[in-house]
């Protein structure tokens, strides 16, 4: 089993270190080409992969601004290091948010399940916090003409959300290609046409030293808001990220990092140990699992909390000690020409999962994504592609 | 909390890990299920069942067989074994030799069955 383990975060690193490809993707891969066959207990290897991959994907998400459906809204923050020359700092604040992250959500277990056994069929308050969370959007905003860019932005991208996500009957692995082109593609496109990108250099030490005391403390806060969030199906992290980024003013960029890594770290592990015991997986590939009839037994929980301690541990410490290379590597490089290969690279994983109707879906996402960017405004109400269709379920 | 510090609780961490591993390996024992008598208290559990193998069949990647004690058998399911795994069974179930399994004692369309996790000749 500890093989498995330790396959699961080389994997995990490796293909972390690939911008854009998301987990749901790999799973996909993996189920199409056998190699679950490989691993008798591939469980624990897509345990360990999954939650490598997740914490390794930080570094590409710093350099070529690109996210996935669990950490999109940690890639703002991070990007504004980036332009400050401080992405090992993001990158570090990750690592600590994603450890202690994970210590918190192994300790918040029994409550989870509490509130798990309490919460289930109490949809309306899911309805509830979708639209609190909508119109706080809509009417922080100062005047009338930025109240109704907002609207503009959730309605578009939540209608793209309707069609593609409640009422899909046409488009292939919707997810992934929407969410490529709402927040990955208009983010490349924009820096590689720019006329004035130049190769930002970063620092190879560290320029801030959180405390332990702020580090646990804010990751506690993470593991806190995804037990809450986790509740709600198809959110998972992103939802925490949408609560939290309404505090965003009050918080700094250094613990709102913490803060969301510790989310997403947590939100996965929650995930996998809803599936264990109320077989209800909140995340896209474990359905692909359970389908497979791989469902971890309830006796394994001491195996399954070990190995996610190993897992984290040894991915950071691994990381740890690759990171100032991958960085002298990206300072050493035209970032300009890698994101045109990392745009190159997902076209071709989009053109492997299309059809002509899901390339349309695509392209029309794409013109969606470049809303926030041409009104100046934050992508986090693109996240209306998720919100308006779990809304509409739930009512 | 500089780089350093971390490592010292990231290696303290796989530490801990890696002994949780070695304890639950020696010393975790599945109860065991007496196919003679069986425990209904133990459905849904992981037990273990010795025995010798009966039906054995391959449908679809998915193994099924029974494991019995004389006359009294449980339907046992193998999702996705791998082929080292099915020759091994397969050899047990040939020359009827009598193996130990490791599985989850559940009802599948009311009936008991077994779906295997481990297995020990």
């Amino acid at each position: 089993m500890i093989i498995e383990v330790i396959l699961g975060i080389l994997t995990g690193i490796v293909l972390g270190l690939i911008p854009s490809l998301h987990i749901n993707f790999v799973s996909y891969l993996f189920i199409s080409f056998s190699i679950f066959l490989i691993f008798p207990n591939h469980l624990f290897f897509f345990l360990s992969l999954s939650i490598s991959q997740l914490i390794t994907n930080y570094i590409p998400q710093t350099f070529f601004s690109v996210p996935n459906t669990e950490n999109i809204m940690s890639l703002f923050p991070l990007h504004r290091l980036f332009l400050k020359q401080q992405a090992y700092d993001g990158i570090f604040l990750c690592f600590l948010g994603s450890f202690f992250g994970s210590l918190f959500s192994i300790l918040l277990f029994p409550l989870l399940f509490l509130f798990f056994t309490f919460f289930i069929g109490f949809n309306f308050l899911i309805s509830f916090a979708i639209i609190f969370t909508i119109l706080s959007f809509i009417f922080s905003q100062k005047t009338l003409k930025e109240k109704l860019i907002i609207f503009l932005i959730i309605f578009s991208s939540g209608i793209l959300g309707l069609f593609t996500l409640k009422y899909n009957y046409f488009v292939k692995e919707p997810l992934f290609i929407c969410v490529m082109g709402l927040f990955t593609f208009p983010l490349l496109l924009k820096s590689i046409f720019e006329k004035n990108s130049k190769t930002i250099y970063q620092k190879t030490t560290l320029s801030i030293l959180p405390s332990l005391k702020n580090s646990s403390l804010y990751s506690f806060f993470g593991s806190l808001a995804s037990l809450f969030v986790i509740l709600v199906p198809s959110f998972s992290s992103s939802l925490g990220a949408v609560v939290f980024s309404r505090f965003k003013e009050k918080i700094s960029t250094y613990n709102y990092l913490i803060i969301f890594s510790s989310i997403s770290i947590s939100a996965l592990i929650f995930s996998y140990f809803l599936a264990m015991f109320f077989n209800k997986p909140r995340l896209g590939y474990f359905a692909i699992l359970l389908s497979e009839k791989l469902v971890l037994f309830k006796t394994d929980l001491v195996l399954y909390i070990s190995a996610i301690i190993l897992t984290v541990s040894l991915t950071i410490l691994i990381l740890l000690s690759l990171i100032k290379d991958i960085i002298l590597f990206f300072n050493s490089q035209n970032l300009n020409r890698l994101n045109l290969i990392v745009l190159i690279v997902s076209f071709i994983f989009i053109i492997y999962l299309s059809d002509f109707k899901t390339l349309l879906v695509f392209f029309l996402s794409v013109l969606i994504g470049f809303l926030p960017l041409i009104f100046n405004k934050s992508r986090v109400y693109l996240m209306g592609y998720i919100m308006l269709p779990t809304l509409l379920f739930y009512l | 909390m500089d780089e350093s510090k971390l490592k010292i609780f990231l290696i303290f961490a796989i530490i801990i890990s890696l002994l949780i591993f070695l304890f639950y390996i020696l010393f975790f024992k599945a109860p065991v299920l007496d196919l003679l008598s069986p425990d209904i208290s133990l459905l849904e559990k992981v037990v273990s069942v010795s025995g010798t193998l009966k039906d054995f069949s391959i449908e679809n990647n998915n193994l099924f067989f029974k494991i019995c004690n004389f006359s009294s058998c449980i339907d046992v399911v193998y999702f996705n074994p791998s082929k080292t795994n099915v020759n091994l069974l397969q050899n047990s179930f040939s020359f009827k030799k009598e193996i130990k399994i490791t599985g989850k004692y559940t009802l599948y369309q009311s009936k008991p069955e077994i779906i295997l996790y481990k297995f020990e000749d």
